[in-house]
C-alpha cells in the first residue's frame, strides 16, 4: 500500500531546464515546490570532473549520462500496421536522465525559431494559398506568436548566457548576425565564439555565393559570466568534449551552471531524486489532478505526493506518455485523426555532406566545442521562396567543428576496406582533413506519426513503454534532397577534393544516431479536441495540470529545440504567476 | 587518454622547430648580440632556479614556448628580465630558442611530493561551492600539460608558480585564453596559490 505524504503546493514530474526555470519563477509565489527526479543528483564537482569526464568508450560510446535501456525504453516502429519492437541499444536518439536532464549532455547550439514557424499552417496558406501545403502533412498554428515568446527567449538566453551576435535588434539588421532571424529585443549577453577553421573556409565559401553566414549562438560561453540569478559560468575552454558530455569548465549552460545554485537556496523549494513517478492521480471525475505517485527507487517503496499543481516536465514523448498513463485526454488514433495526447510526433531531419581535402588542409578538429559552427540560415523554414519546389520547410546548413573525438570519428571515403591495414592507413590520411556539412532540417507532422503506450511491452515497473511511430513525411525527404544539394555546391566552392553527400532517405531507423530532438506528443493550440494543452501548456482536460518542454511542439522547426523549450518554460512560468496563482484550477483559455 | 595522445602525436612533428634547435642551443649556451645565454638562469637542460622564480622550461612544448617569448616582447606578458630579452631577439631567434628547450624531456622532479590536502583538492577537483575549474581540467592528467594551449604544470617550482597567480591577479600577465588564469587566479586567496603550486611541484607525472 502507498505512503501517503504531506501535501505540496506544487510538484514536478522530472527535473530539467523547464523545471528549474520554472521553480526558479516561482520564488516569491508563497507555493511549496517539490522537484521528483528519476535519477540521481550530479553536480559539476564531482561528477564531470577531468579526466575521467573524457572517456569517450564510457560517455559516448556507452552513454554514460543517458537513460539506462535496460529499466525504461521506448518501443519503436515505422508505420501503424507494424508491430513495434523495444529499442534495446540507444540509437537514433539518446534522452538523459538524472538531475538536469538532457540539458546536461547537449551540445549548446541555442537557436530561436523563425516567426513563421509558430504560426506554420497559417503562414503558408497566406503566402503561397491553401492547396500549398501537402496533404500528408498535419501541420499546425501553435497558438501562440513569436512576439508573445521574444520576451521569454531573451530571459532565458540571459539565464544562459548565450554567446553570440545579433543579425536583428527590433527590425535593424545588424551585420554580422542572423539576418534571417526574426527581431530580437536585445544583443546577446556574450560576443560570439571566433570561427574554427572549418568554419572560415566555409563562412568564406557561403560569402562567395551570396548567402550571410554567421556565429551559431553558443551555450558554450567565450567568457566569465554571471547571469541574472546570480550564477557564475567560466569561459569554454575548446576541449571538444561537449555533447554526451557533462562539461568540466563551468562552461556549458546546463540546469547546474545556470539556475539550481540559485534553486538550492530557496527556502520554499526541496528536490528528491531517484524519484521515479509512475502517475498522476486524477479525481473521480477526471477534472482534477490530486498528486502524482512515485517510486523511492532507491528501497522500491511506492508514494503518494499529493500536490495543488502538477508540471509534467520528463522528457518529450515521456510527458506525453505520463498523460496516457493517468488518463488525462484523450489518446489520439491516426485511424480517425482524432483525440489529443500523442498526435505530432516529429524528430528533425538531418542529412550531411563529408568533404574530403587534401593533406595541405589541417582543420585540427580537436580542438572544438559543441556549439563551435558556422551558419547559413538562408535555406531556412521559409527564409526562401518555395514556389515550384514541391515542398515545405528547410534547413540550416553548419559548418560545426565539435571535437573529432577518436574512437567516434574516423572519416574514410566510400570504397576504404572496413578494418585492417588499408583502413588505418585512410584514417591517418583523412583524419585532419575531412570536415562535415550539418543540414539541420525541419520535422513536419504527418497523421500516421504518433506516441500511444505500447500493448506488449513493459518497462521495469510494470507500465507499458511508449511506442513510438514514426517515419519521414515525403515532403521532409525532398526538402532534405534539395538543402543537401545546396551544401554540395558550399562544399564544392570551400575547394574539398571528394564531396559525399547523403540526403536524408526513408525508413527512419533507430540505429544510427541522428538528434535527440524528439517533439509533440502533448502538443498546444487552440483547437480544444486536437490538441493536448492550451497556448500556456496547461491541460485542456485537467487544468491543473501543466506540461512543458518539446512536447508541446505541434511540429518541429528548423532549428535545435532547446532554445524554445527554454522560453516556453518562462511564459509557462508567467501564466502560472501571474493569472492561474490567482483563480487556481480555472482554465486560462476557456476550452 | 587516447584523445591527449593524438592530439600531441598531431601536434608533434612541427618541421620549422626542428631546423631551429641547433641555432636555439647555440643562443641557450652563448647568448645572441648582448643578450645573456638562457643557460645562465634556466640551465642547458631548461631546469630554472626554483629560489630565483626561473621556471622549469624542460617538458614544455615549442609552440608554448614560442608564444610566451612572443608574449614578453610584445604587451600581453611584462616582465623585468624577459621582457627586454625576448625584444632584441628576432623572431626566428625565438623560434629557435623555443625549439631547443622543447626539445628538452622533462627530466626528475626537483622536490619530494608535498602533501596537501587543499592543494590536491584544488588541482584535482576544483570547488563547486566558488564555481572553480580543477587545473587538470584544462592542464591535463596529472597536469602534464595539453599542448598547444596549456602547459605543463606539475614539477614546476613552486616560487615561479606562485608568482605567475601574482602576475595573473596584478595584470601583468594577461596572455591567458579567455581570461581564464586571471578570472581563477582572482578568486584565488594567496595561501590557496601557495598549497596548489606547493602540491604541483611535487606531484609525479609519467
Amino acid at each position: 500500500m502507498a505512503r501517503t505524504l504531506p501535501k505540496k503546493d506544487i510538484v514536478f514530474v522530472g527535473f530539467g531546464f523547464t523545471a528549474a526555470v520554472i521553480a526558479r519563477e516561482l520564488r516569491e509565489s508563497g507555493l511549496s515546490i517539490v522537484g521528483l527526479e528519476r535519477g540521481r543528483p550530479r553536480d559539476t564537482v564531482p561528477d564531470f570532473q577531468g579526466p575521467s569526464m573524457h572517456d569517450e568508450l564510457g560517455f559516448a560510446v556507452r552513454h554514460g549520462l543517458m537513460q539506462d535501456v535496460a529499466k525504461e525504453t521506448v518501443t519503436v516502429r515505422n508505420t501503424p500496421d507494424q508491430h513495434a519492437l523495444p529499442m534495446r541499444q540507444l540509437g537514433s536518439f539518446l534522452p538523459g536522465t538524472d538531475l538536469g536532464g538532457a540539458g546536461v549532455h547537449w551540445n549548446g547550439q541555442t537557436f530561436r525559431f523563425q516567426a513563421a514557424d509558430f504560426e506554420l499552417r497559417s503562414h503558408h496558406e497566406r503566402r503561397y494559398g491553401r492547396d500549398f501545403v501537402p496533404e500528408e502533412l498535419t501541420i499546425r498554428d501553435w497558438g501562440l506568436t513569436y512576439a508573445e515568446l521574444e520576451p521569454s527567449y531573451d530571459r532565458f538566453e540571459k539565464l544562459l548566457g548565450i554567446s553570440g551576435k545579433a543579425g536583428n535588434l527590433n527590425g535593424q539588421l545588424q551585420p554580422g548576425g542572423n539576418q534571417h532571424e526574426a527581431p530580437r529585443s536585445s544583443e546577446y549577453p556574450n560576443p560570439p565564439t571566433a570561427p574554427a577553421y572549418l568554419g572560415a573556409i566555409f563562412a568564406k565559401a557561403a560569402m562567395e555565393l551570396g548567402y550571410s553566414p554567421f556565429q551559431v549562438p553558443s551555450a558554450n560561453l567565450t567568457r566569465a559570466y554571471t547571469n541574472p540569478e546570480g550564477v557564475r559560468l567560466e569561459p569554454c575552454m575548446v576541449c571538444g568534449y561537449c555533447e554526451r558530455f557533462g562539461c568540466e569548465h563551468f562552461a556549458k549552460s546546463s540546469p547546474q551552471t545556470t539556475v539550481l545554485p540559485a534553486l538550492r537556496e530557496q527556502p520554499n523549494f526541496e528536490l528528491r531524486t531517484h524519484a521515479h513517478v509512475l502517475r498522476v492521480n486524477l479525481s473521480e471525475d477526471r477534472r482534477h489532478a490530486t498528486g502524482v505517485t512515485y517510486v523511492d527507487v532507491n528501497t522500491g517503496e511506492e508514494l503518494i505526493q499529493p500536490a495543488e499543481i502538477v508540471v509534467l516536465s520528463a522528457f518529450a514523448y515521456n510527458n506525453a506518455r505520463l498523460m496516457l498513463l493517468s488518463g488525462i485526454g484523450t489518446p489520439y488514433d491516426p485511424a480517425t485523426g482524432e483525440g489529443q495526447v500523442g498526435r505530432n510526433y516529429c524528430y528533425q531531419t538531418m542529412s550531411a555532406v563529408t568533404l574530403f581535402f587534401d593533406e595541405d588542409v589541417n582543420l585540427n578538429q580537436f580542438m572544438g566545442a559543441g556549439a563551435l559552427g558556422t551558419v547559413i540560415d538562408d535555406y531556412s523554414g521559409d527564409n526562401f521562396d518555395h514556389t515550384g519546389l514541391g515542398f515545405v520547410g528547410g534547413a540550416y546548413i553548419a559548418a560545426y567543428t565539435t571535437g573529432a573525438r577518436p574512437i567516434e570519428f574516423h572519416p574514410v571515403p566510400p570504397g576504404t576496406p572496413r578494418w585492417g591495414a588499408a583502413w588505418k592507413q585512410a584514417v591517418a590520411r583523412h583524419y585532419n582533413h575531412t570536415g562535415g556539412l550539418q543540414c539541420h532540417g525541419q520535422s513536419n507532422a504527418r497523421r500516421g506519426n504518433y506516441v500511444s503506450l505500447d500493448p506488449t511491452y513493459r518497462d521495469a515497473y510494470g507500465q507499458p513503454l511508449a511506442r513510438i511511430t514514426f517515419d519521414f513525411p515525403e515532403n521532409d525527404l525532398r526538402m532534405s534532397r534539395f538543402v543537401t544539394d545546396r551544401a554540395v555546391e558550399i562544399a564544392r566552392r570551400m575547394g574539398a577534393r571528394q564531396i559525399v553527400a547523403a540526403p536524408r532517405t526513408a525508413p527512419w531507423s533507430v540505429v544510427p544516431y541522428q538528434t535527440t530532438h524528439n517533439t509533440g506528443g502533448a502538443i498546444m493550440g487552440a483547437d480544444p479536441t486536437e490538441t493536448a494543452v492550451n497556448r500556456f501548456g496547461q491541460s485542456w482536460n485537467v487544468p491543473n495540470v501543466f506540461v512543458t518542454g518539446a512536447a508541446l511542439f505541434p511540429q518541429n522547426a528548423t532549428y535545435n529545440p532547446t532554445d524554445t523549450v527554454g522560453a516556453l518554460a518562462y511564459w509557462t512560468a508567467a501564466a502560472l504567476k501571474d493569472q492561474y496563482l490567482r483563480a487556481p484550477g480555472r482554465p486560462l483559455v476557456p476550452a | 587518454m587516447r584523445a591527449l595522445l593524438l592530439t600531441v602525436a598531431l601536434l608533434a612533428p612541427l618541421p620549422a622547430f626542428a631546423q631551429d634547435a641547433s641555432r636555439g642551443r647555440e643562443i641557450a649556451e652563448n647568448g645572441a648580440g648582448d643578450i645573456a645565454p638562457c643557460a645562465s638562469c634556466h640551465g642547458m637542460d631548461g631546469r630554472g632556479v626554483g629560489a630565483a622564480q626561473f621556471p622549469r622550461l624542460d617538458g614544455q612544448h615549442p609552440s608554448y614556448l614560442l608564444k610566451q617569448l612572443n608574449d614578453y616582447a610584445g604587451e600581453a606578458r611584462r616582465n623585468e628580465i624577459m621582457t627586454p630579452i625576448a625584444q632584441a631577439l628576432s623572431e626566428a631567434d625565438r623560434q629557435a630558442v623555443a625549439a631547443w628547450y622543447g626539445a628538452q624531456r622533462f627530466g626528475e622532479a626537483t622536490t619530494d611530493p608535498r602533501p596537501s590536502e587543499l592543494g590536491e583538492r584544488l588541482v584535482m577537483q576544483g570547488d563547486q561551492s566558488r564555481g572553480l575549474q580543477a587545473c587538470v581540467n584544462c592542464h591535463g592528467p596529472e597536469a602534464a600539460g595539453l599542448p598547444p594551449l596549456f602547459p605543463r604544470i606539475s614539477g614546476q617550482h613552486a616560487e615561479y608558480a606562485q608568482a605567475q597567480f601574482q602576475a595573473w591577479r596584478e595584470g601583468a600577465r594577461r596572455n591567458d585564453v579567455a581570461g581564464v588564469m586571471r578570472e581563477i587566479s582572482g578568486r584565488l586567496s594567496e595561501a590557496e596559490s601557495a598549497e596548489i603550486s606547493a602540491y604541483l611541484e611535487g606531484l609525479r607525472s609519467r
